[in-house]
């Protein structure tokens, strides 16, 4: 049976989605998924205080040796969330800087990064 | 602020590919722990593309070229380590048009006729120069023909670092020796596709798909198009974080409702690709899932390149915040299709 031919347009984000890297500045630290959350939520209260607290952020990814991770964050909380991280510069006293690399409002756009791909391309043959 | 824009169609028909670069194809099979014989055979690492360094843009133009190498096959090239937002990137297509993006003073010293950026605001500070190789009036001889010449090449000798791919039209030999006869001063390097493995072997629960599933969501429904995708992004950013309600670090979870399988591939390809052999993957695709009983959906994901001059139907491609010019197939057993196009902020709607 043939189905009818439909063809929506969805203009109005439910989530964003950023590839952020935590940096130490060399400092070891051993972090989980849930530490990382912690921080992250620590900089949002520390700047937004309790109504940059209630935005639900959640880990999609995190690797644990390089500290990067995908985050999905509510689209309305989104320019709280990023202000947040780049104003973060602390971490028990030791310096730290969150990297936001990508934002994107489509999750599979997150998997791939051509400019890192071309750039590795011209390396290699020089 | 990222915009979000995606369509979302729903055919039973193949569609004819948009004429964006591509760059990156994955290919996702739940159900399947492994990439099977039918999709392995028509692999995109058996191709290769090709990179030469410095070569000057005005032999892309050259009537020479455009007659033995152009005219005989399906030419694609885009120059690399250049960035569509603050460089100059140039694109060749196969249907014969070379594209431009250049900034304010190269427009200005150029000389080339072109449009402003639609992305760049009232005071436009990029053009595009676009200049269709086909036409009648671009041959020796020829006004036209001679200031292009002229300002590629005695005006501003344009250099740039090139991949391109080149397919034969007429399959009885591949005359690639042509093209290096043409291009002899030139180091032409053979690239192959790389290819990366996500493999998740134990059982996993995905979204289940029904026939005649309409993409119009009824309020209350736990899955919707939007969901789906955000899963299928979840699989091809290799996700690692169980989430769920009582969880800290996510809440995320797969859309209801759902079904178990016992493990699913995803296989990326990286590289320059052609749009051929993308139709016959989604032609293998879609008679291997009617086939198998196991996998109750595939999905077929493009990416274009971020700095791309040029995007949907030859539109043009801004970087904006990400460059994501994409489009996902999700193909389902009884041979209707989801077309999912993902589109960037500075990008119009196809």
């Amino acid at each position: 049976m043939e189905g009818e031919f439909e063809r929506i347009v969805l203009k109005s984000p439910q989530y964003h989605y950023m590839m952020v890297q935590l940096d130490l500045f060399g400092a070891k630290a051993n972090f989980d998924s849930d530490l990382f959350k912690n921080l992250i939520m620590k900089a949002l209260k520390g700047l937004h205080g309790d109504v940059g607290g209630s935005i639900s952020v959640d880990i999609i990814r995190f690797e644990k040796k390089s500290l990067k991770s995908i985050l999905r964050v509510p689209s309305i909380g989104l320019v709280k969330v990023w202000s947040a991280l780049t104003l973060y510069s602390s971490h028990n006293d030791k310096p730290c800087h969150f990297k936001v690399s990508k934002v994107s409002p489509h999750l599979p756009s997150l998997s791939v990064n051509s400019r890192d791909f071309t750039s590795e391309l011209l390396l290699e043959k020089v | 602020m990222p915009r979000l824009l995606y369509l979302c169609e729903n055919i039973n028909f193949i569609v004819p590919n948009a004429n964006i670069k591509l760059e990156k194809v994955e290919v996702m099979l739940p159900g399947c722990e492994s990439l099977p014989d039918v999709i392995q055979d028509i692999s995109p690492d058996l191709d290769s593309y090709y990179l030469v360094k410095r070569l000057p843009v005005v032999e892309l133009v050259k009537e020479e070229f455009v007659k033995e190498i152009l005219r005989k096959g399906h030419f694609t090239g885009i120059s690399v380590g250049t960035r569509v937002d603050n460089h100059t990137v140039v694109a060749v297509l196969p249907s014969g048009h070379l594209i431009l993006s250049v900034d304010k003073d190269l427009y200005q010293e150029l000389g080339l006729s072109g449009k402003p950026s639609k992305y760049t605001g009232r005071n436009a500070t990029r053009f595009v120069v676009e200049i269709d190789l086909f036409n009648a009036n671009h041959s020796n001889g020829k006004k036209q023909y001679n200031r292009v010449l002229w300002s590629l090449k005695d005006r501003l000798n344009l250099t740039f670092n090139f991949i391109f791919s080149w397919e034969p039209i007429n399959e009885e030999k591949v005359n690639f020796m042509q093209l290096t006869r043409l291009w002899d001063k030139y180091v032409l390097e053979d690239l192959s596709i790389v290819s990366h493995t996500i493999q998740k072997t134990q059982t996993t629960v995905v979204p289940k798909l029904s026939h005649n599933q309409s993409l119009v969501s009824t309020p209350g429904d736990g899955q919707d198009v939007s969901s789906i995708y955000e899963y299928i992004g979840t699989i091809s950013c290799d996700a690692n974080q169980v989430g769920g309600p009582g969880i800290y670090s996510s809440s995320y979870t797969c859309p209801e409702p759902c079904e178990e399988v016992k493990g699913i591939t995803c296989q990326r390809w990286s590289g320059l690709i052609s749009s051929e052999k993308i139709k016959q993957l989604l032609k293998a695709l879609r008679s291997f899932v009617k086939s198998d009983a196991f996998v109750p959906w595939a999905a077929l994901t493009v990416h274009g390149f971020d700095d791309s001059p040029v995007s949907w139907w030859r539109k043009e491609h801004g970087f904006h915040k990400n460059g994501c010019n994409l489009y996902t197939i999700l193909i389902l057993p009884d041979d209707t299709y989801w077309l999912y196009m993902a589109i960037g902020t500075n990008d119009e709607c196809p």
